[in-house]
């Protein structure tokens, strides 16, 4: 090994070091005093890196994981109960169906990501909402009701165009998803909210409503071209 | 044996052993206490509703590093790095550094660009080999050892800079 074999491989890694590249270094006073450098460098990255985490953070995410597991426990039963009780008075039979994984990532959202979306949501272009409701043939008409909020967004791996809006039936979300493709419309009940996911003519999209006739009402909205 | 068989007590052991120096990766991406935190959790969140999906226990903490690093790309909607990965050959070595002077390592290290302070801090923070950082940066082994390399240059230049300006300061 040379001298500049042993640098490179110093630069890549100070605390690794082969048998061959340490013979090296006892014999050649320079690469000696360039690998003590660099470890000494790499020292004091190691010291500043080393922030302190906050007090209490592994029991914050253990009550949002493991204890958070133990409460939808509870959740489920109460909501099978529930669910029994409904199936049993011939009510919601819109969402007789099993429940769509689409359809239900975005009720999820809208409960426990969406407020978080907003707030570190990039300023909207509306013009390039014009273009992405036009390049998947949907509609957006001002009858939909008033448009509280617009944005961009992560959502299951791809870009959402994020949507809120307040309709006479209550607050609405739509997630306008052109990357995103499903094979055919999927409802979803959950969370008190309901939910569709739909093809377009590009990718989906997500409707989050607060009923079902709502739902229905801003599907028919959209999806009108 | 796989983590599902581990179930929640190995699920509280891993969170326990390895959340502070995940929040020290998130710190060191985002820079903000309260976001690294709250990536750190998105990550175990994630984690516990795939546990039991990942089949070799020793692949584990490249896991979580990987979920974290998707979840802060996820955040910033940033699909990917701005690499530039020439060979390593044409890289300048120096002879030697500089550390007899006072040097502020941390602005040097902020001001790494992203591309090259990601594997450094694969390394020095999580103890990952060059393959291993290659595997969840999706890149070769060689761009992982080319990008380490240039992240050490690059500190060293600017150590330099700072050394410089508080020579001429005085």
């Amino acid at each position: 090994m040379n001298c500049l074999e042993l640098r490179r491989d110093i630069l890549a890694n100070p605390a690794s070091a082969s048998e061959e590249g340490l013979r090296h270094a006892d014999s050649c006073p320079s690469c000696a005093v360039f690998r003590a450098r660099a470890l000494a460098l790499e020292t004091e990255i190691a010291d500043l890196l080393a922030v302190p985490a906050p007090d209490g953070m592994e029991d914050r995410i253990l009550a949002a994981t493991v204890a958070g597991r133990r409460d939808s426990r509870r959740r489920f039963l109460a909501m099978a109960a529930s669910i029994a009780g409904v199936a049993f008075v011939g009510a919601g039979a819109y969402f007789a169906t099993q429940d769509d994984p689409d359809a239900l990532a975005g009720i999820n959202f809208v409960v426990e990501e969406e407020a978080n979306a907003i707030l570190t949501a990039k300023p909207a272009n509306p013009a390039d909402l014009v273009r992405v409701t036009h390049l998947m043939n949907l509609t957006l008409p001002s009858q939909l009701g008033e448009v509280r909020y617009i944005g961009t967004c992560p959502f299951q791996g791809t870009i959402a165009h994020h949507l809120i809006v307040t309709t006479p039936q209550g607050k609405a979300t739509l997630l306008l998803l052109p990357d995103k493709s499903v094979d055919q419309r999927g409802v979803a009940s959950a969370r008190g909210l309901r939910s569709l996911v739909k093809p377009a003519r590009r990718g989906s999209a997500a409707v989050i409503a607060e009923s079902s006739r709502g739902l229905e009402r801003i599907e028919q909205m959209v999806w009108s071209s | 044996m796989n983590l599902r068989a581990v179930g929640e007590q190995g699920f509280e052991r891993t969170v326990r052993a390895h959340s502070r120096e995940l929040f020290r990766y998130a710190y060191w991406l985002c820079r903000d206490r309260g976001r690294a935190e709250d990536l750190v959790q998105d990550t175990f969140i994630r984690a516990w509703n795939a546990w039991g999906e990942l089949r070799d226990p020793g692949a584990l903490k490249g896991w979580l590093y990987t979920i974290l690093r998707n979840e802060h790309f996820r955040a910033f909607e940033r699909k990917h790095l701005d690499i530039d990965e020439r060979d390593i050959d044409d890289i300048d070595l120096p002879v030697e550094f500089r550390t007899d002077v006072a040097i502020d390592v941390r602005r040097a290290l902020h001001a790494l660009p992203e591309s090259l302070r990601e594997p450094l801090l694969m390394q020095v923070l999580g103890g990952f080999t060059s393959r291993e950082i290659a595997g969840m940066l999706a890149t070769s082994e060689g761009a992982v050892m080319t990008r380490l390399t240039r992240a050490r240059q690059a500190m060293r230049k600017l150590f330099e800079r700072e050394v410089l300006g508080q020579e001429v300061a005085r």
